[in-house]
C-alpha cells in the first residue's frame, strides 16, 4: 500500500494543479483576511476572523478542489492508456482506488494546514491579533484538520462518475460543481441526505462560533460513512468490470 | 469552423448535463419560493423567482460552467493531440482560437436564455393574471445581458487555460472564486469595478447612478481586451515555434 501510496505521489509531482490550487487559496484568504479586517462593526475578534475566512472556504471552494483533484487523479490513469498497462502488473483494483482515497486525503490535509498557517499569521499582522490565544489557536487547527480529514470523504463518490465516463474530465467536472453548490444552497435542510452537507454538520457540532447545525450527529456521520463506502465500492467493482 | 464546433459538441453528452443543470435551478428556486416569510411564500411577489435565480445563476453558475465548456474546447484539441494536426493547415492559431470563444459565447446566450424560459414558467404559473409581456422580455434581456457578462468575465480564465496543463479543473475554481467574491463586494464601493456585479448595474438589477453604469462597462470591457491580449500573446509564441 505505502508503494501505491508513493506512486500517487509521484506521478502527481509533474501536475501543478496543487500548486495552483495554492496559489487561488492563497489569494482567496488575502482578499478575505482584507474585507475582514476593513468590515470593522461586522467583525471584532480573532473568532470571528476564522469563521468568516474558514467558512465559506470549506462549504465551497476546499470541496471543489478536492472534487477535481479526485477527478484529475482517476482520469491520468485513463490517459495514455496507462490503466491498461496497470493490469498487466500485480496490483489490486481495491488497493489502487484506497492509495488514492489516501493521496486524496493526504493532499486535502496539507491544503488544510497551509490554510491554517495563513489564517494565524494573517490574523497576527491585523487588528486581531489582541484577541489571539493558544486555546483559539489551537481551535483552527482542530477545524482546519477536520475539514481536511472529512471533506474528500464526502466528494470521493465522484470518482463513480469519472471511471463511468472512462477518464472525460468534463461531465464530472460539472457534476462536481452541482454537487459543491447544492450542498452549499441546502446546508440545513441537506443534513444526514447530501453528505457534503453533513460534513459541515460533523465538523461544526457543538461549536461556540454560532454557526447553526444539526444535533442529530449519528444521523451525519452514518449518511457519509455509507456514501463514502459506496463510493469505494462502487468505483472498484467499475474498474473491475471496465473493458479498456 | 463554427459548425464544426458545434458537431465536435454534439457527440458529447455535455448539452444534456447543461440541460439538467437548468432543471436543477429550477428546482431550487421551487423550493425557495415555496418557503415561507412571516406566512407568505416567497415567490408571492411577482419577479421574486427571477431575481433570485439571476442572482443565483450569476453568483455559482454561469461562470464556472463557461469556463468549462470554453476552457475544454481549447483543452481537447491538445489532449487528443488534434492541435498538432491543425498546425500543419494553413490556419492561423488565433483563428483557432476565436472560433472556440465564439462558439461558448453563443453557448452563453443559448444557455442563459434556456434559463430564463425554464424560470418563467415557475414564474407564470402562479402569476399568469399579473404578468406582462415587457415583464418578461425585461427580464429575458437581463438573463441574456447576465449570460454575456459572464462570459465576458470568464474569458481571460479560458485563454488562461491554453497555458496550463489540465487547464479545465483551475480554470472553473478559478472562476468560482472570482465570480463567488462577488457576493462578497456587491456592496462595496468597488462594486462597479468588480466585473460580476458590473454586470447587475449593466443589466439593471442595480439602480447605480450613469457613471457606475459606464464604469460597470468599462470593467467588462477591460476582461475582453485581457483575453485578446493573452491570446495575442499565445499566438505570437505559437508562431515563433
Amino acid at each position: 500500500m505505502d508503494k501505491l501510496l508513493i506512486c500517487e505521489f509521484k506521478k502527481q509531482k509533474r501536475n501543478r494543479f496543487i500548486f495552483v490550487s495554492i496559489g487561488l487559496i492563497t489569494l482567496y484568504l488575502v482578499f478575505m483576511s482584507y474585507y475582514v479586517n476593513d468590515a470593522r462593526g461586522l467583525y471584532s475578534d480573532f473568532t470571528s476572523f476564522y469563521k468568516q475566512c474558514l467558512g465559506y472556504l470549506c462549504f465551497l471552494i476546499l470541496p471543489l478542489i478536492i472534487a477535481i483533484l479526485c477527478v484529475n487523479v482517476f482520469a491520468d490513469e485513463y490517459k495514455s492508456d496507462a490503466l491498461k498497462y496497470l493490469w498487466t502488473v500485480p496490483v489490486s483494483k481495491g488497493k489502487l482506488v484506497f492509495a488514492k482515497v489516501l493521496y486524496i486525503e493526504l493532499m486535502s490535509l496539507i491544503l488544510m494546514l497551509f490554510v491554517c498557517l495563513f489564517v494565524i499569521v494573517s490574523a497576527n499582522i491585523t487588528r486581531f491579533s489582541q484577541s489571539i490565544d493558544i486555546h483559539s489557536i489551537l481551535r483552527v487547527l482542530y477545524l482546519c484538520a477536520a475539514n481536511g480529514l472529512i471533506i474528500p470523504l464526502a466528494v470521493f463518490p465522484i470518482s463513480i462518475f469519472v471511471v463511468l465516463c472512462k477518464g472525460n474530465t468534463v461531465i464530472p467536472t460539472i457534476l462536481s460543481v452541482v454537487y459543491v453548490f447544492l450542498s452549499f444552497l441546502f446546508t440545513s435542510p441537506g443534513a444526514g441526505i447530501i453528505p457534503l452537507s453533513s460534513t459541515t454538520h460533523i465538523i461544526w457540532f457543538n461549536n461556540y462560533e454560532g454557526v447553526m447545525t444539526n444535533n442529530n450527529i449519528e444521523m451525519n456521520v452514518a449518511n457519509l460513512s455509507i456514501i463514502f463506502i459506496l463510493g469505494i465500492v462502487f468505483t472498484s467493482s467499475l474498474l473491475k468490470k471496465q473493458n479498456l | 469552423m463554427l459548425k464544426l464546433e458545434f458537431m465536435k459538441l454534439k457527440r458529447s453528452y455535455l448539452i444534456l448535463i447543461l440541460t439538467l443543470t437548468i432543471i436543477l435551478n429550477m428546482i431550487i428556486q421551487f423550493y425557495w419560493g415555496n418557503m415561507t416569510y412571516l406566512g407568505t411564500p416567497y415567490n408571492n411577489r411577482l419577479g421574486w423567482v427571477f431575481d433570485s435565480a439571476l442572482s443565483l445563476s450569476t453568483y455559482y453558475l454561469f461562470a464556472p460552467v463557461f469556463a468549462l465548456l470554453g476552457s475544454n474546447m481549447i483543452e481537447k484539441e491538445e489532449r487528443y493531440g488534434t492541435l498538432n494536426y491543425l498546425k500543419v493547415i494553413p490556419l492561423q492559431p488565433i483563428k483557432i482560437l476565436w472560433v472556440k470563444f465564439e462558439a461558448t459565447f453563443i453557448i452563453a446566450i443559448g444557455y442563459s436564455f434556456l434559463m430564463f424560459v425554464g424560470i418563467a414558467l415557475l414564474e407564470i404559473v402562479p402569476h399568469h393574471n399579473s404578468i406582462t409581456v415587457s415583464f418578461l422580455l425585461t427580464y429575458m434581456f437581463r438573463f441574456v445581458i447576465h449570460g454575456i457578462g459572464s462570459f465576458l468575465t470568464v474569458c481571460p480564465i479560458i485563454a488562461l487555460s491554453l497555458l496550463l496543463k489540465k487547464g479545465n479543473g483551475v480554470s472553473v475554481i478559478l472562476s468560482f472564486i472570482i465570480a463567488f467574491c462577488g457576493v462578497l463586494t456587491a456592496s462595496s464601493t468597488i462594486a462597479p469595478f468588480y466585473p460580476i456585479n458590473a454586470i447587475f448595474f449593466i443589466s439593471g438589477m442595480y439602480n447605480g447612478k450613469a457613471s457606475q453604469f459606464i464604469t460597470a462597462l468599462f470593467s467588462l470591457a477591460i476582461c475582453f481586451l485581457l483575453s485578446i491580449l493573452i491570446c495575442l500573446s499565445i499566438h505570437s509564441a505559437c508562431c515563433a515555434e
